[in-house]
């Protein structure tokens, strides 16, 4: 049975590793396969494929209203060209590729992670870095990578609080294993940032940048989230102490070649560009005031939050082979302060700031709206597809079977696996929330079964998902679109694979080193 | 009109919404045929989007 159970993951890796498909065609393939499977192997009728779509649906819609919204800022800043002059500007704070790597595709998106959410830091740097002639592989590799530690702290803690939520266990007990993993897994993240950039010399060069920007980050996020028990707010605070170091030392060490004092002199000598830049800038600078505003000021959250809330409930569903989905009521939807909606918001504002400057020629609202709809297309029917195939896994209990399967087969080596089911879920749904959702409390039996800490088991398990959830087709297929790699998702996840396994084994070697050490 | 691939991923998209959505008020009244019948549409929609050209 879990081999039957892996059928659909085994197909989509195939086609799109081996014979380099794109997502819609792979994610259909998976799709067919997962839903001939539940019904001749896992005895899954009508009424369990058809909750298992409605859910499907719910998770799309929760997921395509940030993408679509992610897609349409950059167009309201790409269209009034503060893409180009974002491009253009960053090599005045340094020449160094690698330096330029690690601020705009390293800590840049982690703290876009940190603010927004799925696809956003992606869909936000991958064009510049497109800009600032990296290839486009390269483009959408670096950011991908680069975010991954900050995914369970990121946007504004969705990961972390369905953890909390599906095992019924509380920040104090969660966070310092998840934070401790994904810290030190920034500063791991660092050198191969250095690397995807410009190879061993990149190591060479920026090794102790990296290293001491990853420690930041990971610090700042670990003291944050599990000291001052500001989980929701981790990773947002890691990026942006993370940002303001990366510039420090993109401004002062031999990488920028520059000092601080010839671009202080510079600047003054060309404000006008410094003007333009702060313009091009405003779009970003929009989003993470009006993120923090909504997200963060709790009677503007509350208010908004209670407008318009979607929440549909579900009855119990049982297939042939007796596999019980529990009643209960979907995560609810809280439209107006989704972070789809506060990306609305920001390309909105943004559209208004960059037009009363003059910046747009005659027709870019429809050019804006075309060139959205045209690049979502694609990525929507991608995501449509996995995510059904997913949750017709779930509900007709292959997931179960494949995870059972996984941990039965390694017995004792259950630390070690445990992120690796993370990551597997993680990679199926293209979301460490999902993952978690459906793992955690079959992690957590299975620890309290193998007499295993609990917590560090889950720590393992967010950890490997959210290492693991940038190389799902879903996230691939949104950086490879706004990269100009659409239908090249195969690539691009073949040079994800290396980073990803390597940091997902990391985590495994922490898991299993702190059982070993504090928890069984 | 199915020719271009963007249209043909537009019109699977739409119709794996539309079946999805229907597919709530057909199993909760129990309606067992109209559910497969939007399950093949979904199956359909998929099929749609394996073609290459």
């Amino acid at each position: 049975m879990p081999f039957l159970a892996s059928l659909p993951i085994l197909v989509i890796l195939l086609l799109m590793v081996g014979l380099r498909w794109g997502t819609a065609r792979a994610g259909a393939a998976g799709y067919l396969t997962a839903l001939a499977v539940a019904v001749a192997a896992f005895g899954a009728g009508a009424e369990v494929l058809a909750y298992a779509h409605v859910k499907a649906l719910l998770l799309t819609m929760d997921v395509l209203f940030i993408i679509w919204a992610a897609f349409l800022l950059y167009r309201v800043a790409d269209e009034a060209g503060a893409i180009e002059i974002i491009g253009k500007a960053l090599p005045a704070l340094t020449r160094d590729h690698g330096m330029q790597a690690i601020l705009i595709g390293w800590v840049f998106a982690s703290f876009l992670q940190g603010a927004g959410g799925f696809g956003v830091p992606v869909a936000v740097t991958a064009p510049l870095l497109v800009g600032l002639g990296f290839s486009p592989l390269t483009a959408v590799v670096i950011p991908s990578i680069g975010h991954g530690w900050a995914v369970t702290f990121g946007s504004l803690g969705s990961s972390f609080q369905a953890l909390m939520s599906a095992s019924g266990l509380d920040s104090r007990a969660l966070a310092p294993g998840a934070a401790l993993f994904l810290g030190l897994s920034a500063i791991l993240t660092g050198p191969m940032i250095a690397f995807a950039a410009d190879g061993w010399s990149g190591v060479r060069r920026l090794l102790i940048p990296a290293l001491v920007i990853g420690a930041v980050m990971g610090t700042i996020q670990y003291v944050v989230a599990a000291l001052a028990g500001l989980w929701n707010v981790g990773a947002f605070l890691g990026g942006a102490a993370g940002l303001l170091v990366g510039v420090l030392l993109a401004g002062s060490s031999g990488a920028a070649g520059r000092g601080w004092g010839r671009i202080a002199e510079e600047a003054l000598q060309k404000r006008g560009s410094i003007q333009r830049l702060l313009l091009a800038l405003s779009a970003y600078f929009i989003l993470v005031a009006l993120t923090a505003a909504i997200l963060l000021v709790e009677p503007i959250r509350d208010r908004l939050g209670e407008i318009a809330v979607v929440q549909m409930e579900f009855p119990e569903t049982i297939t042939a082979l007796g596999y019980v989905s529990a009643a209960g009521a979907s995560r609810p939807i809280r439209i107006f302060t989704h972070a789809g909606a506060i990306l609305g918001y920001s390309s909105l504002t943004a559209f208004l700031v960059y037009r009363a400057a003059g910046l747009y020629r005659n027709g870019a609202g429809g050019r804006i709206l075309s060139g959205t709809l045209k690049s979502v297309t694609s990525s929507s029917l991608s995501i449509a597809e996995m995510v059904a195939m997913a949750l017709i896994m779930q509900q007709s209990g292959m997931t179960e079977a494949l995870a059972r399967g996984l941990a039965q087969a390694v017995g004792g080596a259950f630390p070690l696996i445990a992120p690796w089911i993370g990551a597997i879920g993680a990679f199926m749904t293209g979301s460490n929330t999902n993952s978690n959702v459906i793992f955690a409390a079959l992690q957590m039996r299975t620890a309290e079964l193998l007499a295993l800490s609990a917590p560090l088991i889950l720590a393992g398990q967010t950890a490997g998902a959210a290492l693991a959830s940038v190389a799902a087709p879903t996230k691939v297929v949104v950086g490879a679109s706004t990269a100009g790699m659409a239908g090249k998702e195969g690539d691009v996840l073949r040079a994800l694979m290396g980073y990803t396994v390597a940091l997902v084994l990391f985590v495994s070697l922490l898991t299993w080193l702190a059982l070993t050490l504090w928890g069984g | 009109m199915l020719r271009e691939k963007s249209t043909r991923h537009g019109f699977a998209f739409v119709l794996i919404v539309l079946a999805s959505a229907l597919l709530y008020p057909a199993a909760g009244g129990g309606y067992t045929a109209v559910v497969w019948a939007l399950l093949g549409m979904i199956a359909a929609a998929n099929l749609l989007s394996l073609a290459t050209r």
